[in-house]
């Protein structure tokens, strides 16, 4: 039995429109229906973002781009999937093309030295970020360790903290299998792990 | 235990969000995107919306709807002309003889009347059942003679005579019918003959007028034409 003073809760709590409704209300002419998602999303999405290509300005670009997609293509939505893994799988493609041309661009730059497309080496090495104090320093350090993690290994991370992606929604997302989005995030963990601790 | 044994646990740990390593970086969630550019992505939704309308509902059936209007009065006129034809050919196989014998004429003077011959009887009188195709034309031509002779009278005020059975079958087995001119434009002819000479013309047309419009107020032409 639902008592009167729950009941009265249960009636005051608006209940939440599924992302997807909200995107077909969108669809629809609702814009209002729009801003609930962009709300809803936009600090992941930005965070997502600016985690992966370390910058606040392409960030910032690449952040415009994936919701413009959305809105130019609003019209034709038809709901396939989760609008999670609609939302990160066009910043992935995104991403990855942000990644091309970086490195097209550095081509010609690089003096011997490989890098990885995506992968942004600090300046300071984590080992130089032992014997952290306090929990802020813990969160610097985190998101430094996060930035020295290959760009794969970083993207199913943030998937997973960011999105609260399951590995399957991952690997849809990321368009690898199952098992290889596992261990992408194996790594990722037991390397910030293993950094927080100071035992990088 | 060994390292690789606890990374496992730890992973499992962490995948079943018991890590504190989950914790700490939830505590780096606090970024957002610029106000400029939360503005400028909310602009181009609401502009995507109302400078591209989504069309009214009613406005998707407007072309089915046309189409299927344009069809069905299509057919409904087909079908009527079709019925009409077919009445058409009912009665010209089986003439009825109320409607072929026309009520008598009012009896125009005796000068105004043209001496008729009687005309030998053809053997294409007696009416035979011709194939469709080749006497639906004749029945169209004729109701659109007759619509047009209708007309023409409305415009000029006066009555044509109805023209018999008889005087048709003559027309045609004489010659071809001719559709005759309208009364002025007839009158006006005869006037131009007359004036270029041409007297036994002008005289022929007439006699050939008055046997098309018997009971045309020749008198107010003819006071006119003085």
């Amino acid at each position: 039995l639902i008592d009167g003073s729950m009941r009265l809760h249960l009636l005051s709590t608006p209940i939440q429109d599924s992302d997807e409704d909200l995107m077909l209300r969108y669809r629809d002419g609702d814009v209002s229906a729009f801003e609930a998602l962009y709300t809803r999303y936009k600090g992941v999405l930005y965070r997502y973002l600016l985690r992966q290509c370390g910058q606040v300005a392409i960030a910032e670009e690449l952040f415009q781009d994936v919701w413009l997609h959305i809105v130019r293509t609003h019209k034709h939505y038809t709901v396939r999937a989760k609008f999670t893994t609609y939302l990160f799988h066009l910043a992935h493609n995104r991403l990855v093309d942000y990644y091309r041309q970086q490195a097209h661009r550095s081509q010609g730059s690089r003096d011997g030295a490989k890098s990885v497309p995506g992968t942004f080496i600090l300046a300071t090495p984590p080992a130089a970020l032992e014997g952290h104090i306090d929990a802020r320093r813990q969160v610097t350090q985190l998101l430094e360790l996060l930035a020295t993690l290959p760009a794969e290994q970083r993207e199913v991370f943030l998937l997973h903290e960011e999105a609260g992606m399951s590995l399957e929604e991952i690997a849809a997302v990321t368009g690898v299998q199952r098992e290889t989005a596992k261990s992408r995030l194996r790594y990722a963990v037991n390397h910030l792990r293993r950094g927080v601790r100071g035992e990088a | 235990m060994n390292e690789p044994q606890h990374d496992e646990q730890a992973f499992e740990a962490y995948l079943r969000g018991e890590s504190t390593l989950s914790h700490l970086y939830r505590q780096t969630m606090a970024s957002q995107p610029p106000a400029a550019l939360d503005a400028a992505v909310l602009t181009a939704a609401r502009q995507a919306v109302y400078l591209h309308p989504q069309r009214v509902w009613w406005r998707r059936w407007i072309v089915p709807v046309s189409v299927a209007a344009v069809v069905v009065l299509s057919l409904s006129m087909v079908t009527w002309w079709w019925e009409e034809i077919s009445t058409g050919l009912t009665d010209a196989r089986h003439p009825n003889p109320a409607q072929t014998h026309a009520p008598a004429a009012p009896q125009a003077p005796q000068d105004l009347q043209p001496a008729r011959e009687p005309t030998p009887h053809t053997p294409m009188a007696p009416v035979m059942p011709t194939p469709p195709s080749e006497t639906r034309a004749p029945h169209r031509q004729d109701s659109y003679r007759h619509s047009e002779s209708d007309r023409r009278q409305r415009a000029s005020g006066f009555a044509e005579e109805p023209v018999s059975t008889e005087q048709r079958e003559e027309k045609k087995v004489g010659g071809q019918e001719e559709s005759p001119l309208p009364p002025e434009e007839w009158l006006q002819q005869i006037a131009t003959l007359r004036r270029q000479g041409q007297i036994a013309e002008a005289e022929a047309s007439l006699a050939a007028f008055k046997r098309q419009y018997p009971s045309y107020p020749l008198e107010k032409w003819k006071g006119e034409e003085r």
